[in-house]
Parts: structure tokens; C-alpha cells; sequence
């Protein structure tokens, strides 16, 4: 039986956490992205991109990306977008110059089931250093809903986007995986992701 | 005259970002897409860089390209995550654990060390340019050079000419990821000083 969710793994190592972890294993498949095409998103309630994507290949596929999208489905974008490869999006613009006052993250929606309960500190800031959350962003489209900020608010980080009966997330920073220095953090993130992204209709549609 | 270089694209927004930059892309003459570098002519080129975290996976099926080019003198770079035990001769690399944070430790040491004070690319770096973090260190084979070791053995950038008819330069580092990703600016001061130097050297 098809997953629900599938991962477009990018490099060799993402074989491993959190994928093999047992109550992601069930519903998530991991597939090499260079499998992508319309039998593989068919079907599938969200797809799960990593920051560390091909973009050229995305962009080749933007037609199935888009169709994927519009017909329902949630695809979960991460890391930097350096070549757009779905129209809703833009390359990502890091802030120049960045203090740690800058880079201090703000939760827009903090009853978001993605960050409910979480310190924005604890995101973006490891051994005093700022910035571990998101140094930028990709500027979102006008009818984006906003869901985290940095540099004062002026910089959108995280949002969500409708794209036709389905949804776009954006989050221009490293996989949300590897978000906190201890795997038991980082597997609370994966699995409110996944939580999420199962009804994200009650909080997003 | 200057060598002809070709920089390993793996569409990555760090490869896209840091091969783009207007700094030095003029340096690079041919950006070679690693889905297709088995259709690549790699003769063309005296340099190919493999730049971080380069998919394994689809370099290791090329291995017999990489091998053949250096055997015709050429020279390959194998940055950090390309997992270069894979498909070049000679690699015998250690994982370590990565301390991204000895800089706020008491008495802060790097740990790295030069190795060959008197090889050529010291007139372009120093010390400074290859110091931040490495993910891996190395044991060069018999009758290479280590350029940069660590304090606890084995080397994080060594040059190997024993190996094969060319040269190769194999490393732990990630100024690619880095300066393609923005931030660390160590990253940048290392492309910006050994991209020129390869290209001459």
C-alpha cells in the first residue's frame, strides 16, 4: 500500500534519521529524487523536500510539482532556493550583516500545531550562537500566511501558501530534522511536522 | 598559461549560490551537472573540482572517468562529503566526530597544523583560510604530501601525486556548503584565495 507521506531523499546519507525511527518508517516512503515523476506524488498527502535537492531537476519537473499541488496535495520545501522551481517562489535573500538581535526568531503563529509550546530561542539559538533557525527567506507570495519572522519582523521565515486545492510550506533553513543539537528535539520537530501535515486543513486550508 | 577548470554541479542551492559567484566564477570555465558527468569529456579540463557533499553515489559509477583523467596528469579536488575513498585511489578516510564549537572552548586550538610549510599554495593561504571545522581526516598513502594535519594525526588536506599520473587534492573541508549557504566567512576567504591559485597552479 502507497504511504501517505514521501521523502525526496538527495544525498546519500538521508537514509537514516529520522526515517528508520518506527513511527515514521510506517507512513513515510523514502524515495531518491531522481525517481520523481507523476506515479510517485500520485496519491500522496504530503512530500517531504530536503535542503539539500537538486533544483535544477525540481525545475524540469515544476509541471508535475504543480499539479501535484493543485490537486490536493502538501509539499514541504526546505533549505535555500537558489533556481525558483515552483512559480510561487523566489530565491532566497540572506539579511546582510546579521547580528544576533537580528537573527532572534519570532513565532507569528504560536498556536500553530508546527510550533505550539515551542521557545523561539531553543530554534535559533545553539551555544549562544543566533541564527540556527533561518539567516533569511525566500520572499513569500502576497497571499501567504506568515507563520515565523526574523530581523525584527521584517523578514519573513516560515509561511504556507494555497496553491490551487493544495498547499505549500516553505522553511528556508536547514531540514527540520536537524533543527536541534539532541535527536529527541529533533524527532518532537519530525513528528509534529508529520502530525501536522496529516490535517493541515484544520489549521491551513 | 592558466589551467581549464571544471566545478562538479550538483544543482544544490550551495553549488548553485557559491559556483555563481561573481567573485570568481569567471575562474571556473565549465560547471559539469553530476547526473551527467558520465557523459562529460573530462580531457577538456586540466582541474575538475568535486565540490561538497557532491552525491557519492553518483560519482562512484565514474570512477574509471576520474581515474583515466588522472592518469592523463590531471589534477582532481575532492572537497568535504564526496566520500572520496569511493572512487579515488589511494583515499583512506577516518570519520570523526565534528567539533563545530572548539573555538569557545577555554584556550580555544583548532588543532590544525601545517604540514608541508614550503608547498606553493602557502604563497596564497595560510593557516587562517583553511581553519573552522572538518568531517573527516585522512591518512595519506606512501609519497604524498599533507598540507594541513591535525594535532591528533592524520590530515584534513592533502596532495597525492604518488597515486596516479596527476594530482589530486583531497580534503575534509566544506568552504562550497558554506560560502553557498552563507555564513562562515573563513569559507569564503578559502575560495577566494585557492580558486586563483588552482587556476594558475
Amino acid at each position: 500500500m502507497t504511504k501517505p507521506f514521501l521523502f525526496l531523499q538527495a544525498l546519500a546519507e538521508q537514509r537514516n534519521f529520522p526515517w528508520q525511527e518506527p513511527a515514521i518508517a510506517s507512513k513515510v516512503e523514502i524515495a531518491d529524487q531522481y525517481r520523481l515523476g507523476a506515479g510517485l506524488l500520485g496519491g500522496r498527502q504530503a512530500v517531504v523536500l530536503t535542503m539539500h535537492q537538486d533544483q535544477w531537476h525540481l525545475a524540469a519537473h515544476q509541471h508535475e510539482l504543480e499539479h501535484y499541488v493543485c490537486a490536493g496535495g502538501a509539499l514541504v520545501i526546505q533549505g535555500h532556493v537558489a533556481l525558483p522551481f515552483l512559480s510561487c517562489l523566489s530565491v532566497f535573500r540572506p539579511i546582510e550583516r546579521a547580528g544576533p538581535a537580528d537573527l532572534a526568531l519570532g513565532i507569528e503563529q504560536p498556536e500553530h500545531p508546527l510550533f505550539r509550546g515551542l521557545d523561539p530561542k531553543t530554534l535559533a539559538v545553539r551555544k549562544g550562537v543566533a541564527g540556527f533557525y533561518a539567516r533569511g527567506g525566500s520572499e513569500p507570495p502576497p497571499d501567504a500566511r506568515i507563520l515565523t519572522r526574523i530581523n525584527s519582523g521584517q523578514c519573513p521565515v516560515d509561511w504556507v501558501y494555497r496553491l490551487g486545492q493544495g498547499l505549500v510550506f516553505m522553511h528556508p533553513g536547514n531540514d527540520l530534522w536537524t533543527t536541534f543539537a539532541d535527536r529527541e528535539g529533533n524527532l518532537d520537530l519530525t513528528r509534529r511536522l508529520f502530525d501536522w501535515l496529516a490535517d493541515w486543513r484544520a489549521t491551513d486550508g | 598559461m592558466a589551467n581549464r577548470i571544471a566545478a562538479i554541479d550538483g544543482g544544490m542551492s550551495y553549488h548553485l549560490n557559491a559556483l555563481s559567484d561573481k567573485a570568481w566564477a569567471g575562474l571556473i570555465d565549465e560547471r559539469i551537472y553530476l547526473p551527467k558527468l558520465s557523459q562529460a569529456d573530462l580531457k577538456k579540463f586540466d582541474v575538475v573540482i568535486v565540490t561538497c557533499r557532491s552525491n557519492p553515489d553518483l560519482l562512484e559509477p565514474c570512477r574509471d572517468q576520474f581515474l583515466d583523467f588522472l592518469d592523463a596528469g590531471g589534477t582532481v579536488a575532492a572537497f568535504s562529503g564526496t566520500s572520496p575513498e569511493r572512487w579515488l585511489p589511494g583515499v583512506v578516510a577516518r570519520e570523526i566526530p565534528t567539533n563545530y564549537w572548539w573555538w569557545l572552548e577555554e584556550g580555544a586550538d583548532s588543532g590544525l597544523r601545517i604540514g608541508a610549510p614550503k608547498h606553493p599554495v602557502f604563497a596564497a593561504l595560510t593557516l587562517r583560510e583553511f581553519t573552522w571545522h572538518h568531517h573527516a581526516r585522512f591518512e595519506p598513502p606512501a609519497g604524498a604530501t599533507s598540507l594541513v594535519n591535525h594535532v591528533s594525526g592524520g590530515s584534513i588536506f592533502y596532495e597525492d601525486r604518488a597515486s596516479c599520473g596527476g594530482r589530486l587534492f583531497v580534503t575534509s573541508l566544506d568552504p562550497f556548503y558554506h560560502h553557498g549557504s552563507f555564513f562562515m566567512p573563513t569559507t569564503s576567504r578559502f575560495l577566494a584565495a585557492f580558486l586563483p591559485w588552482i587556476k594558475h597552479n
